[in-house]
């Protein structure tokens, strides 16, 4: 025998109508454990029953004040009210920031791909361990070489949202689009900076001579402007455009410095990219436009151009 | 039911103050209650009516129809509720209380609380901790449906009826204690 025990509580208060409430009633009479059941919920619903009823009606006052407030207030026309009365997603928003930001970042870290990290960790490494190798005066110059590659390579896989499932995850959150890009970038800058700084005093101790602050110089100035170059053609095209467009600029670096053999390519183009490697102000801020550019276009993006790629 | 409120709503929306206050008539003592047990104070309940009904007048033309009028109207007044609430939102109930399956054997609080006289039942009520007020307010006085409940409440079907009958069962204990053989 099914037993309607869901269907009590709505016909002990009187809420059930036609057929439901017959077949409750047949049932009740066949079966003395509903029956109790029923009287139970029948206890119940007059006592909440009777408490409502003791509430005292609105007085005539309240509809008073609602039409004088409709009246007075602008935009309230029906329908003309930008106010919405299914509140977006607020529960949280606005407590505890420091701690919200903290955990937000907390999580970036397990959502950015491991090779990500590993492959930026190898390029500090082992741009430290030759320039430790190499004689003091050319320190610089490989340092400069090697973090802020991996400050772009890891920008552009962390910002990028090339088949990125974890983004797909991400954008389904509360947490807005932008947020998430900046602790992203935050964290990737972070990291890489914190290794090219604890790569440089590593050296310093152990060759004497060199100068940490000009090292750090050497490899932050060049890392702004690459990081923002692929940061930006990651995040509004593709990361293999910002890996691509790094590397290039890498190289043409590579080319215009190193002794290497005769390339077809004029001295003078190669040259065109060395205000990236000696940043003064107008790269700096360039590179800072091209940022924040990125941040106000990235959640206006086609959201379609994603889709393709992450189910492809 | 909703086959007269929602032509009513839709007047609404076409500016119809005649319509809006019949909406009124119909639905502000009981939301007025259902915001009175909510906040145990008459001024902040009243409050939380008048918000509703502006509300009502502002989004008339903005309504979905994805409940009924009325789950609209009882969702907008406890989120108006909510706000005024001291001491913010109600406790979440305990995880136990989401797995509690009703039986179907009535057990001793079940057939005590059969048997209670309703103005000591009524005394039990005002003790219960404001989640299983509102639910049993929901189900037993306003009479909405347990899908109904569950859109105003923003839990599952399933959750709402072991709620239900975790409210009762709490009512029951609350219930004082009966000497064998007294005189009721």
């Amino acid at each position: 025998m099914t037993h309607p025990t869901h269907q009590l509580p709505a016909y002990a208060a009187g809420h059930l109508t036609g057929a439901a409430a017959a077949a409750v009633t047949a049932h009740l009479a066949g079966c003395p454990a509903c029956a109790t059941q029923a009287r139970a919920w029948h206890a119940t619903a007059t006592a909440v029953h009777d408490t409502t009823a003791r509430v005292a009606p609105p007085s005539p006052g309240i509809l008073t004040a609602i039409r004088r407030r409709l009246a007075t207030t602008p935009g309230t026309t029906p329908g003309l009210a930008t106010t919405r009365p299914v509140p977006t997603y607020r529960r949280d928003i606005g407590t505890r920031p420091l701690h919200r930001a903290l955990g937000i970042l907390t999580r970036q870290r397990t959502l950015i791909r491991w090779p990500v990290w590993t492959l930026a960790a190898a390029l500090i490494a082992g741009g430290a361990i030759l320039a430790a190798l190499a004689p003091t005066r050319h320190a610089a110059q490989i340092l400069a070489m090697t973090v802020p590659l991996a400050a772009a390579l890891a920008v552009a896989g962390a910002c990028g949202t090339d088949n990125d499932p974890p983004a797909e995850l991400a954008a389904a959150l509360p947490t807005p689009p932008r947020v998430v890009l900046l602790a992203r970038l935050t964290l990737v800058l972070t990291a890489t900076v914190t290794a090219g700084l604890l790569a440089t005093l590593a050296l310093t101790a152990l060759t004497p001579g060199g100068g940490a602050a000009g090292l750090v110089t050497a490899w932050f100035g060049p890392l702004v402007p690459l990081s923002a170059t692929s940061f930006a053609l990651s995040v509004l095209y593709r990361p293999s455009a910002g890996v691509t467009t790094a590397l290039a600029l890498w190289l043409a670096r590579a080319l215009s410095t190193g002794q290497t053999a005769p390339t077809g390519l004029s001295p003078a183009v190669l040259r065109l990219v060395d205000p990236l490697w000696t940043p003064g102000p107008a790269v700096l801020t360039a590179a800072a436009a091209v940022v924040a550019t990125t941040f106000l276009l990235s959640p206006r993006l086609p959201r379609s151009r994603h889709a393709r790629h992450i189910w492809r | 039911m909703d086959d007269t409120d929602l032509p009513l709503l839709r007047l609404v929306a076409a500016g119809d103050e005649h319509a809006f206050e019949l909406l009124y008539t119909r639905h502000a003592h009981a939301l007025l209650a259902y915001a009175e047990g909510l906040l145990r104070d008459r001024g902040a309940a009243e409050e939380a009516l008048q918000e509703t009904f502006i509300a009502l007048w502002r989004s008339a033309r903005t309504y979905e129809g994805r409940s009924t009028v009325r789950t609209w109207l009882y969702g907008i007044c406890r989120r108006q509720a909510l706000k005024r609430m001291n001491g913010g939102r109600p406790a979440p109930r305990p995880l136990d209380e989401a797995a509690l399956l009703p039986s179907t054997e009535p057990d001793p609080e079940v057939v005590t609380l059969a048997r209670a006289d309703t103005a000591a039942v009524a005394a039990a009520l005002t003790a219960l901790p404001a989640a299983h007020r509102e639910v049993l307010t929901l189900a037993l006085s306003a009479g909405l449906s347990h899908a109904e409940i569950s859109q105003i409440l923003d839990i599952p079907v399933g959750t709402v009826k072991s709620r239900l009958f975790a409210a009762r069962a709490a009512l029951a204990r609350a219930l004082p204690v009966e000497v064998e053989g007294r005189p009721r």
